[in-house]
């Protein structure tokens, strides 16, 4: 385990290369600078909207606060995520088919260093490298959670499935790197990889809906496991605990609209078919009227048959499943890449 | 018999190229024992029914054109390749085998210079240092002693990327030395060298077949390889032609010239293939050519000239 990690020379190398290279500096800076000038804006913008209301007859101004608060949170980790997809991929898709290009891969796989060494060497330089953006950034999100409406158990859950999701990114992308030859090829199908798995994974779970919707009321929803393996989306499911729904039920900002995305099918799929209005209509006492029998429901008229994958597993560990199925099938293929032609063969 | 003021046979006498000579070594005396080494790409062969051997200490140059199978033959010994048939052994362990022991008593140099950007001399020898397991205490004195081995001391923090070319032949040197590897494979370690470089680098493979190292090594430049070569082997279209001491091969293939210098400064270099042809020679120096002869020395290209004798020149 020392040789793969502590000890690990293509890390050790690495890290003196790329990690604490000048261009790092500079990157880490700039992501600084990006977070700081997106959280005093939004702060600029909100806040100052919030203190000068002078029609706020119930002195509602610190729930106004923690709105704001929240929505930055949100902002502030949409960000993040979003930086991690471009930086990780950029960062680390050279890392192999660099070293193939300046024909340095053959002198390390003559030494005592195994295929998995020199993978694990090169993810691990992204993680620090992450780990090192994801530090630097927390003063920032600690601000949003001193201005309120966002719990210290949030912070610290979307902290740890920010460097959750940026560990996948690295594994994958080192795959990519691994089975593309060339350099500029690695980079473009590191992004072309991030792409199907944040957009085209939101967009074929939006078709997929919208077909759902055309053919009525049944009981086939679009599956959360198309979004498995979305890190935006798994970041905005874990980053709210709902202990602030009862205030701000509003899609402000991508991460809430997303989080209604997810509450929404995943309440359909928990033993629910689709829902006429009926279910809506308000009984005498003002109180909505239970659903009637064969119209789902977790009463009399639920149908356990319908109970789909997303009922059985949550989203966020169907995430957790999927990434980490991912990473590790990333490494199974990145480790048989860097082989020499000898073990390939044997 | 003619005489030249060129110094140039009009022509070479028919070379009859029989088997490769059997130099098959006993097990113990070989550091390097390749047998029937075929190696096929789908329906190419690159490698068709290689054998030599390489004694301790010895400096073995692989002698061939382009795409003769040199480098193929050296992946397999460096057990990065293996072979679709036949055997290379390493102090007796089988490359295929014991690719990790093999590995441990290796140096490999490819004909590929690969250097990082921003590593440093002194990071880049204990990048490879620690990727040969070699215990952190030992890396100072190791690339200190490295260093000035290859005569790169006063370039321990020069960046190896902006090194000029020698430079980074002799970084590549110390970095397949690290391990103190017995056996040193470099493959065309001279191309692209400048002639100060060729020679400096010439007189480093000397010292470390001094430091009793073995090496097995291919060039180009055949007038380096004779010079320093203990053993060569001629091969060609993935089979050794010829292989043996250079002085036994140009017995063997029967190529012999001798420059003979006169008195008045002129020299002139005739063939002297066998004994009929030398006392030929001995009777027109006496009799028939006027000037006086000052000295006699074996002329020709050397490995060059049997080289040229030997292949085709095909490319492949």
């Amino acid at each position: 385990m020392s040789r793969l990690f502590w000890n690990n020379p293509v890390l050790q190398r690495e890290m003196q290369e790329r990690v604490l290279s000048r261009r790092t500096m500079i990157m880490i800076t700039v992501w600084v600078f990006l977070l700081c000038a997106v959280t005093a804006l939004y702060y600029a913008g909100e806040a100052s909207n919030t203190f000068s209301n002078q029609f706020d007859p119930f002195g509602n101004s610190v729930l106004r606060l923690a709105k704001v608060g929240q929505n930055m949170f949100d902002w502030l980790l949409f960000f993040m995520i979003g930086l991690v997809l471009f930086l990780v991929p950029g960062f680390t898709a050279a890392s192999i088919a660099g070293e193939r290009e300046r024909q340095t891969l053959l002198p390390m796989q003559v030494t005592l260093l195994r295929p998995i060494d020199i993978v694990v060497g090169k993810i691990a330089a992204s993680v620090v490298f992450v780990l090192v953006l994801i530090a630097v950034a927390t003063p920032v999100l600690a601000f949003a959670y001193v201005i309120g409406g966002v719990t210290i158990g949030e912070v610290f859950v979307s902290l740890a499935m920010l460097v959750f999701s940026a560990i996948a990114i690295a594994c994958i992308t080192v795959a990519c790197s691994a089975v593309v030859k060339r350099v500029p090829a690695a980079i473009v199908t590191a992004y072309f990889v991030m792409l199907v798995m944040t957009v085209f994974s939101l967009a074929l779970f939006g078709i997929v809906a919208a077909v759902d919707d055309s053919r009525g009321f049944d009981a086939t929803n679009p599956p959360l496991t198309i979004l498995a393996p979305n890190p935006v989306v798994a970041l905005a499911a874990v980053s709210d605990s709902g202990t602030s729904d009862n205030f701000f039920n509003n899609s402000e900002t991508p991460m809430a609209g997303l989080r209604e995305i997810l509450e929404e099918t995943q309440f359909r799929n928990d033993g629910f078919v689709d829902r006429p209005p009926v279910a809506f209509i308000e009984g005498p006492d003002g109180m909505p009227i239970p659903p009637p029998p064969g119209f789902g429901g977790e009463g009399q008229g639920a149908n356990p048959n319908l109970r789909t994958i997303d009922a059985a597993i949550p989203y966020v560990a169907q995430n957790l499943i999927a990434m980490t199925l991912l990473s590790a099938f990333s490494i199974w293929i990145a480790t048989r890449r860097v082989r020499t032609p000898a073990e390939v063969e044997r | 018999m003619t005489s030249s003021e060129t110094a140039t046979p009009t022509s070479l006498p028919e070379i009859e190229i029989g088997p490769a000579t059997d130099s098959s070594l006993p097990q113990a005396d070989a550091m390097v024992s390749v047998r029937n080494l075929v190696k096929k790409y789908g329906d190419f062969t690159a490698v068709a029914d290689v054998s030599f051997d390489v004694r301790h200490g010895a400096i073995f140059g692989l002698i061939g054109p382009n795409g003769a199978g040199k480098s193929t033959t050296f992946s397999v010994i460096a057990s990065l390749l293996l072979p679709t048939s036949g055997s290379a052994t390493v102090a007796g362990l089988s490359t295929t085998q014991e690719p990790a022991e093999v590995r441990k008593l290796i140096g490999y140099m490819p004909d590929q210079l690969g250097v990082y950007g921003t590593l440093t001399a002194e990071q880049y020898l204990r990048f490879f240092a620690a990727a040969y397991q070699i215990p952190k205490s030992d890396w100072p004195d190791l690339v200190d002693g490295l260093l000035e081995l290859v005569g790169l001391d006063g370039k321990r923090k020069t960046i190896v990327d902006t090194m000029s070319r020698g430079m980074k032949q002799r970084m590549s040197l110390a970095r397949a030395l690290v391990h103190d590897p017995q056996l040193l494979i470099l493959d065309e370690p001279a191309s692209g060298l400048d002639p100060r470089a060729r020679v400096e680098l010439r007189q480093l493979i000397q010292q470390l077949a001094g430091m009793n190292k073995t090496i097995i090594i291919s060039s180009h430049i055949l007038s380096e390889l004779q010079e320093m070569c203990t053993d060569v082997a001629i091969i060609e279209g993935g089979k050794v032609l010829i292989s043996g001491k250079p002085s036994e091969i140009a017995e063997s293939v029967g190529a012999r010239n001798v420059i003979v210098r006169f008195t008045d400064g002129t020299t002139a270099e005739y063939p002297v293939t066998g004994d009929a042809q030398q006392v030929e020679l001995l009777k027109h120096l006496v009799l028939e050519d006027p000037r006086d002869v000052l000295s006699f020395k074996p002329g020709g290209d050397g490995l060059e000239d049997l080289f040229m004798r030997l292949t085709e020149g095909g490319v492949r």
